[in-house]
């Protein structure tokens, strides 16, 4: 109850639009609940002036993505202002990113695996129903649908580099999740965090689809910092949000980090 | 001069050309006369053949009768999808199993009597293809893990539906066929046109005689009543012409050749075979009463109203329902999958809840 008491006081806090972000800024971040860890790091390193965000999800720029007539969609005209600003040199996406955790952060109650062809060899549920990969990552694509064409539309819209930050991976720890459960505290009493090498898999295929699009829209697809992960390629504990899928403030730093480098022209690791 | 008595005088006039096809309406027109045997609304109808199969189980299921589905997509997928997959598309993920020897190998290979040497097809792309359903998924499978993983669970779906069904409603598509040379494994395609690689040396062209086919349903009959003694058969034949003949001969004299062994063999069958039927789809779709109606632009294909004309018949005579109306074709509606629909909705509340603020550590 608490937690929906406390989702109700930000949403009425922030109801009011948020300022525009700086038009000064030579970086502009644009997405979602990813940007969060971002933002953090962001106000904590001094970088805050380099870098503008835009949060999708801010009443400023609901309907980013405008569907009419028979042509393409097209970018809001807030948005494309702010993408269009001269001062820009890279824009940064962080759209999305969390279409894997629809499909898997709880136990399916009809359950399923899947191969991963780069990891045949990753564990499978016992008794789970296998589903075909191309599957799993038509579900995700289709899911991820307005994400994509927000992306491609966003690519469009200016000439400056523009580049896709992968979404965190999954956090290894059930436990982690049982007690920082968040807004899907009911269902997990109910389903059942799923087993870390589904969320993993589904990750990656989700990451795979979104890699794809990106290559086809020309948006370089920077992989989640290696820093940020275990031997399994998961989520390190300073990486963990307190809730079952963002990163820290500290993953979010790293992150920054790669942002910058890409800014700056260094290579990301 | 007084005719005298003979056969004919007393014959219904199903018996005669005149009145039941000539000076018939041709949508009235109803070539059954008697079935074997009928479905109970309780009856599992299980569905599989030709690509004319397809129609079976939509009718059937708008009909209110319990069409067998034992291989479903997982809900992750939608209808449209899982229809891309083969999900649904007959009772088990099988495709099309086009002549009856195909039919009897699915039995002997769900249950480990027959293992074909030429089992999997390894792509160039790396992908790996199942011969004997060589278009089950567009772009084959992504590792041999996944086509071993999904096969043994296509066979257990395979054998569940087996020995659940009350009836099967089987429609012969060919004769013509390619086999292995090294054990006669039968495949629904020529290997190399959707997947695997023609080799002289190992695929062998044969064209299925009347024999032939009915040594295999009968066949099939018998090994399917030892794990369903219950099981009842309907034959039909697929009014779709051959899109193409290796018999070397004219495609349309193939067509008729391959008609006419098909129909001949399931008429065999239902005569000898106790619990078999043979019910006509193909006279009701190719018969000359439609003139050509009944077929679309490219001469192949059955329209909607030609299937609903053959449907409504079934439906009549073996579950005595009247259908006046065609069936819309099945709309795919939205994945309505209530688990999915539900983590979505939280993931993005989870989402917006994040965007809000700030809730990494430090």
């Amino acid at each position: 109850m608490a937690h929906l008491k406390d989702l109700v006081r930000r949403h009425v806090l922030r109801r009011e639009p948020s300022p525009r972000p700086d038009p000064r800024a030579p970086i502009l971040a644009i997405g979602t609940s990813h940007l969060a860890a971002l933002e953090g790091a962001a106000r904590q390193n001094g970088a805050a002036p380099r870098i503008a965000f835009v949060q999708l999800r801010d009443a400023r720029y609901r309907g980013a993505l405008v569907r009419a007539g028979d042509g393409g969609p097209s970018l809001s005209w807030r948005l494309a202002e702010d993408v269009g600003e001269r001062s820009r040199e890279l824009i940064v996406s962080l759209i999305g990113g969390n279409k894997h955790n629809i499909l898997g952060l709880l136990n399916h109650p009809r359950p399923f695996d899947f191969v991963l062809p780069e990891e045949p060899d990753l564990p499978f549920t016992p008794g789970a129903e296998c589903v075909p990969v191309e599957l799993v990552a038509d579900s995700l694509a289709k899911r991820a649908v307005n994400e994509l064409d927000l992306l491609r539309t966003l690519r469009k819209a200016t000439k400056v580099p523009m580049i896709h930050m992968e979404s965190p991976p999954p956090n290894p720890s059930v436990d982690h999740i049982l007690r920082h459960p968040g807004v899907f505290k009911d269902r997990i009493d109910e389903l059942g965090v799923a087993p870390a090498h589904l969320r993993y898999k589904l990750w990656r295929v989700h990451s795979s689809v979104v890699r794809a699009a990106c290559a086809e829209a020309g948006i370089r697809f920077v992989p989640a910092p290696r820093e940020s992960q275990d031997t399994r390629s998961m989520l390190l504990e300073a990486a963990w949000a307190d809730d079952p899928t963002h990163g820290s403030t500290w993953y979010g730093a790293l992150v920054l980090k790669q942002i910058l480098d890409a800014a700056d022209g260094r290579k990301t690791p | 001069m007084k005719p005298r008595a003979h056969p004919y005088q007393s014959l219904p006039d199903s018996a005669f050309w005149r009145q039941s096809v000539a000076e018939t309406q041709a949508s009235d027109v109803d070539p059954v006369v008697a079935t074997p045997f009928t479905l109970a609304r309780e009856d599992r109808v299980a569905a599989a053949g030709s690509c004319f199969a397809q129609h079976i189980g939509r009718y059937l299921s708008n009909a209110g009768l319990r069409y067998l589905v034992t291989e479903e997509a997982h809900p992750l997928a939608d209808p449209a999808t899982a229809h891309e997959f083969g999900y649904g598309v007959y009772t088990a993920r099988f495709g099309n199993l086009y002549t009856a020897r195909q039919l009897r190998q699915l039995l002997t290979r769900a249950y480990g009597t027959f293992r074909p040497r030429d089992d999997v097809w390894r792509e160039a792309d790396g992908t790996f293809v199942d011969p004997f359903r060589p278009r089950i998924q567009a772009k084959g499978f992504a590792t041999l893990a996944e086509y071993e993983a999904d096969r043994a669970q296509h066979f257990a779906c395979v054998r569940r539906a087996f020995e659940e069904l009350d009836v099967l409603v089987f429609t012969l598509g060919l004769t013509e066929c390619w086999v292995s040379r090294e054990d006669g494994a039968a495949y629904p395609l020529c290997p190399g046109v959707a997947g695997g690689a023609f080799d002289p040396e190992r695929h062998a062209f044969h064209n299925f005689t009347v024999d032939e086919i009915v040594a295999d349903l009968t066949e099939f009959v018998t090994d399917l009543r030892r794990v369903n003694p219950r099981a009842r058969l309907i034959l039909t034949v697929s009014p779709v012409p051959l899109i193409a003949t290796a018999s070397e001969r004219h495609v349309l004299a193939a067509t008729t050749y391959s008609k006419s062994v098909l129909r001949v063999a399931a008429e065999t069958v239902s005569r000898t075979v106790e619990g078999t039927a043979y019910f006509p789809a193909y006279e009701i779709v190719s018969g000359n009463y439609t003139r050509g109606r009944y077929f679309a632009s490219d001469l192949r294909s059955v329209t909607e109203d030609g299937v609903q004309h053959v449907m409504s018949v079934f439906l009549r005579h073996y579950a005595g329902i009247d259908i006046r109306r065609p069936s819309a074709p099945e709309k795919p509606a939205r994945g309505g999958d209530r688990t999915l629909e539900e983590m979505e909705r939280l993931v993005e509340v989870q989402c917006e809840e994040e965007a809000l603020g700030s809730n990494g550590r430090s």
